[in-house]
């Protein structure tokens, strides 16, 4: 038989023994499920709580760096294709100089500024395709349009210039363009010249806001730096790095003390119901298994009753952060800690698969 | 075929306490086709013995030979190899799995042999036809009377036509219709070479063996 054959035969084996056995199967589970459950539901809140924070912190832009330059200082849309050969950025947009405009329906209506903007990723903002005439339409904000009285993004406008602008659609603001609201822009193609007065570069991580901002200034290419003025969030970045190492020191200090308690219990119940089975141990050592076998039985079949119950727990404890409004950790932790709770089974179950395995068939075979 | 020796203890001690043996220097052949009942007061090591030469117990001094050759001091993943391929065991109370239905506890040693399943259950059903306890075959344990329960545990010692067959108290507690079938079935597996070897304090199977072994 293939290697691959006999441990089907294992698995199909543990799988129905398991079955087998309702009441040792369903505590196996519950236990499982109750670590998991336990530690989401303490952990996985604190987890969540830092998520939180650091979401927050991080909407405010610890990871963006903005260039404003002066009309004369010489920085143009160029300057996004030199970015784009820098590694460590997420984003990179450029808008010119404001110009106001107005509704063109009403004359002496608000006015607010209108920007040029270049980005590659313009998709970020709620744009997935970019107009035929560049200079004829534009996007605005849902603050922008409410100042400008199309709150249905219906109408045009015009600037002091005359020259008019169909508007298309609405942008989505993120947080880090918050600060030029209220936002119109006239999307341009990259190829489209144009001088750029405010330059906004997003780095992948907080840690890498100094790096990139070297980086981001020895590209611009202006005529006059001194025209120039780069602001980054490097002090809210070493903020946030310190925040975010003393709630994972913490979360995980209590990760590790939540699962040593509950895997002692598991593995304590676990070898109780081991010693229950030792007769059915004894009977399969005296009739050929190996030790090795009963330990692969054994390890296995704990391991199938820890993943459902695994899996049980961590569906019950995000149910149950999500009905006490309490911030879901994130599927990456919950995914983790499902896997170490199943990994943490199998191992509180190796003891007693050992203690099995070495039980002496006689003594739970020979009838008194 | 009764001149192949199939298995042999040689010299064997063994004392679940060192120093006071159960068994002492003991020496015995059996032979292919050969039904042998070991005999004796209870307490003298009969059981004992008969888990020796299964090789469940390690003799202190001595060796049990198969073929020839000592298994008995051999790693435990041989031993239980052996156990596993050339043993078919009768336990004293069957020792059948409560949980399991009957077919499963048949067929339960294909997973120790690494044997495919399928041709094992189609022999389990021709044993179970043999044996009278066909219709049992879904049934647990706990609903099958004891003379069943000791016939499933035979249909499960030959399901492998194990070489050497080893019972402990077969017919202990069977009526004698059930008893006939039982040592029916042992001289059955003797005729095709298996040595045999029987505790027993029945009289009338230890009439019906070759040959008698008292401790």
């Amino acid at each position: 038989m293939s290697a691959l054959r006999r441990w089907a035969a294992v698995v199909r084996e543990a799988l129905a023994t398991a079955w087998a056995q309702p009441v040792a199967s369903v505590v196996t589970i519950v236990m499982v499920a109750g670590m998991c459950a336990t530690v989401l539901l303490t952990t996985g809140r604190t987890v969540g709580a830092e998520q939180a924070v650091l979401g927050s912190i991080d909407s405010e832009g610890t990871r963006s760096i903005i260039i404003r330059a002066d009309t004369d200082a010489g920085l143009d849309a160029t300057v996004l294709d030199r970015l784009a050969h820098i590694d460590g950025i997420q984003w990179a947009g450029a808008f010119g100089i404001a110009q106001d405009v107005t509704n063109l329906q009403f004359a002496g209506a608000t006015k607010v500024p209108m920007r040029l903007a270049w980005s590659s990723q313009l998709n970020h903002l709620g744009i997935t395709t970019l107009p035929p005439v560049s200079n004829a339409s534009i996007w605005a904000s849902p603050t922008a349009l409410a100042g400008l009285g199309m709150p249905d993004a219906v109408g045009a406008v015009v600037d002091d210039s005359g020259v008019d602008f169909a508007v298309t659609g609405s942008l989505t603001v993120p947080d880090f363009l918050a600060f030029l609201e209220p936002l119109v822009i006239a999307p341009q193609t990259e190829n489209t010249p144009g001088t750029v007065a405010v330059l906004i570069v997003i780095a992948d991580r907080p840690d890498l806001v100094a790096p990139v901002s070297d980086a981001v200034r020895s590209v611009l290419a202006v005529t006059d730096p001194a025209k120039v003025t780069l602001t980054t969030s490097e002090n809210l970045a070493a903020l946030r790095g310190l925040v975010e190492g003393q709630l994972d020191s913490f979360g995980r200090s209590l990760v590790v003390v939540v699962f040593a308690l509950t895997a002692v219990l598991v593995a304590a119940i676990l070898y109780g119901l081991v010693m229950l089975r030792r007769k059915d141990f004894g009977r399969r050592r005296a009739l050929g298994a190996s030790q090795a076998l009963i330990i692969s039985l054994l390890l296995t079949q704990t391991g199938a009753l820890a993943l459902v119950g695994a899996t049980i727990g961590s569906i019950a404890a995000s149910i149950g952060l999500t009905a006490s409004g309490d911030p879901l950790p994130g599927w990456d932790f919950v995914g983790a800690v499902a896997l170490l709770s199943t990994t943490i089974g199998v191992i509180a179950a190796l003891v007693p698969a050992l203690a099995a395995a070495r039980r002496d068939p006689l003594k739970e075979l020979r009838v008194p | 075929m009764v001149d192949t020796i199939r298995l042999a203890a040689r010299d064997i001690t063994f004392g679940y306490v060192p120093t006071a043996p159960i068994l002492s220097d003991w020496s015995a052949d059996f032979h292919a086709g050969e039904v042998v009942a070991i005999t004796g007061p209870s307490g003298r090591g009969k059981s004992t013995l008969l888990y020796v030469l299964g090789l469940m117990l390690k003799p202190t001094a001595g060796q049990v030979q198969i073929d020839g050759t000592d298994a008995a001091h051999r790693r435990d993943a041989d031993r239980a190899g052996l156990r596993a391929h050339q043993y078919g065991f009768v336990f004293q109370d069957a020792a059948l799995d409560a949980t399991r239905t009957v077919l499963d506890n048949i067929i339960e040693t294909t997973l120790y042999r690494g044997t495919p399943r399928k041709p094992a259950i189609r022999r389990a059903h021709e044993l179970m036809d043999q044996f009278g306890v066909a219709l049992r075959a879904g049934a647990k344990p706990g609903q099958v009377s004891g003379g069943q329960a000791q016939r499933i545990a035979l249909c499960r010692a030959l399901l492998n036509d194990p070489q050497i067959l080893l019972a402990d108290e077969p017919t202990g507690n069977l009526d004698p219709a059930s008893s006939d079938l039982v040592v029916d079935a042992v001289h059955a597996q003797a005729h095709r070479g298996a040595a045999v070897i029987v505790v027993t304090h029945d009289p009338a199977l230890v009439a019906r063996c070759d040959r008698r072994l008292e401790l």
